[in-house]
């Protein structure tokens, strides 16, 4: 990582044209190949940069960054105030509360968090196009093939829609139908859902965690 | 790249070196954005000593070697050194740093060279400058190893990770909780704190002086300075700074009077609960049925679709009752007592119940149930 605050000019031509004048600002070149370029202000978003593969040529008075369309991005180097690089390593990647492990684990003893009177078949049952998270049988004798999501998007109904009509060619599993299980569900989700007759289930991850079969706590 | 390091000459045994370096590296880092701060700073010294140094910051190990010290001087060396001196057969190890910052490590037909980093790029060192004071060290080492296991190591709760050091009427206490269980623990006539009333410290670093002091016959000092202790064991030093915030107020979640109490023997209980483990899996409990007449341990897997279940000898007096418990906490519990007949207190199903060496009450795990 390259941190570089500058007096610059920036001038962007591609599908439209761009032009900062002179000031302040810090260009942020990342090891993945991208340039950004950040003023004091707009929080985390840059004013203007180019993502990788793009090749960056840089003389002691300009940046020069072109991609194979056409883009150009050319940051004139009035004064270089800072010039910091650091080799950050490799990132473990964000460690997100309300992970679907732990999810999973939380909804494997509360099965009628979901649906009442369901019972496990088998967790990570194993497909030709994936393990299915949760498949389950209810008080009828139906199978029900269950997706858990931290966040319920379109994709994972997709997914969710895969899975069940998988399983549904096999005769011991038929007649299948799905359910769509996530802390949160979004509108459009829910919509493909519906059309596809899945129910959907939000189930807070704080509740979960509050509910029957939690480890209770001294405080 | 050209440092302006000066010429290091030393000479010494690569076992105890590589033993040394094995201490110091307990303290450093395992993640850093930089080399230098997860390394090793050598210092040799005119005396004929070695020390090693490093530290993330909150805990800090100092520890020395004998050494043939040709030119003293210190350097920074990259935690491969470690790696590097420990693959080295039995016999002296020469290490020579030249005035290009390159250290040259030989032994027999081995060498090995690389880069050292500045000492500026090393972090600032806690410096003790007060006296160590002796205490005794046996059981104290078995008193921390039996109260650390309830810390946390859940960095989002740091006050959690520590283990609270309290005076008190007999002498020092010792608690830890990560809110699942909670160890009091008393170190009866032995006043460890001096001035202080209490001091929260981290429990890795109680651990480390533990672990350190396992077959050391020498006393452990101890000092405590502004914000920090330093525990010394024979030629190793650590040093962590006070954890700050509130510990939380463990006083009020002893419970008074326990009506239920179930007396049995641990070496059994252990084997019962080992068995019966094999069907509590990720976060299945294990229940104890108890009445007068019976004592069980179960366990109830849904995905295996399988159950195990043991009677255990024990005597129970109290209510009938079942009350379920992490498999892996409860095991804790009865392997950090010494004794081989254990107490095992409860009032009802989701109110803690307390382990404890039927014959003393100095050690006390208190454990939450888990509800079924």
């Amino acid at each position: 990582m390259r941190l570089l605050i500058a007096k610059c000019e920036v001038v962007y031509q591609g599908r439209l044209g761009a032009h900062l004048p002179p000031a302040i600002r810090l260009v942020l070149l990342k090891a993945d190949g991208s340039i950004a370029v950040h003023s004091d202000t707009k929080a985390y978003k840059p004013l203007n940069w180019m993502s990788p593969p793009c090749e960056i040529i840089e003389t002691e008075e300009k940046i020069t960054v072109t991609k194979a369309k056409g883009e150009r991005l050319d940051i004139t180097l009035h004064e270089v105030l800072s010039d910091y690089r650091i080799d950050m390593g490799e990132d473990p990647g964000l460690a997100k509360d309300g992970v679907e492990a732990e999810l999973q684990a939380l909804l494997r003893d509360r099965l009628n968090m979901m649906e009442d009177g369901l019972t496990l078949i088998r967790r990570e049952y194993p497909t030709d196009i994936g393990p299915v998270d949760f498949l389950c049988r209810d008080t009828a004798g139906e199978t029900v093939v269950i997706e858990v999501k931290r966040i319920g998007e379109i994709s994972g109904v997709e997914q969710l829609v895969r899975y069940r009509d998988r399983l549904s060619l096999d005769p011991l599993l038929a007649p299948l139908r799905a359910l769509y299980v996530a802390t949160k569900i979004k509108p459009q989700a829910k919509v493909l859902a519906e059309s596809q007759d899945i129910r959907c289930v939000e189930i807070p991850l704080e509740k979960l965690r509050e509910t029957e079969g939690t480890r209770l706590s001294l405080f | 790249m050209k440092s302006d390091t000066k010429t290091i000459s030393f000479r010494c045994d690569s076992g105890t070196l590589s033993d040394s370096l094995g201490v110091a590296f307990r303290a450093s880092p395992s993640k850093a954005a930089l080399a230098a701060p997860a390394g090793v700073l050598v210092c040799a010294e005119e005396t004929g000593r070695l020390v090693l140094s490093a530290t993330d910051g909150e805990l800090t190990i100092e520890t020395s070697l004998p050494a043939e010290v040709s030119i003293p001087g210190e350097v920074v060396l990259h935690r491969i050194f470690g790696d590097i001196i420990r693959s080295l057969p039995e016999g002296a190890v020469e290490i020579l740093v030249d005035g290009d910052g390159i250290a040259t490590v030989s032994s027999g037909r081995s060498h090995f060279s690389l880069r050292t980093y500045q000492r500026e790029d090393f972090p600032v060192l806690p410096k003790i400058t007060e006296e160590f004071t002796e205490i005794s060290s046996p059981g104290l080492c078995q008193k921390i190893e039996q109260t650390v296991i309830a810390a946390s190591s859940d960095k989002s709760r740091p006050v959690l990770t520590g283990v609270l050091l309290q005076k008190t009427e007999k002498g020092t206490r010792l608690v830890a909780t990560d809110s699942y269980r909670l160890v009091v623990n008393e170190i009866e006539q032995q006043d460890l704190l001096g001035d202080e009333k209490q001091i929260l410290l981290s429990a890795r670093a109680l651990a480390e002086v533990a672990r350190l002091s396992q077959g050391e016959s020498d006393a452990i000092g101890m000092v405590i300075s502004t914000q920090k202790i330093s525990f010394r064991v024979g030629t190793t030093t650590v040093t962590t700074g006070f954890i700050e915030g509130n510990f939380p107020n463990y006083e009020q979640l002893i419970p008074d009077q326990m009506e239920n109490r179930l007396e049995i023997e641990k070496t059994a209980f252990l084997d019962a609960l080992r068995r019966v483990g094999l069907l509590a899996r990720d976060s299945t409990p294990v229940r104890l049925l108890l009445s007068e007449d019976l004592v069980r341990l179960q366990a109830i897997d849904p995905e295996l679709g399988g159950e195990a279940d043991e009677e255990v000898e024990g005597i129970y007096t109290g209510e009938e009752m079942t009350i379920a418990f992490n498999p892996g906490f409860l095991r804790d519990g009865f392997e950090a007592c010494e004794a081989d007949k254990i107490l095992i207190e409860m009032t009802a199903p989701l109110k803690p119940a307390v382990i404890s060496e039927h014959a003393s009450r100095s050690f006390m795990y208190l454990l939450m149930p888990v509800r079924v």
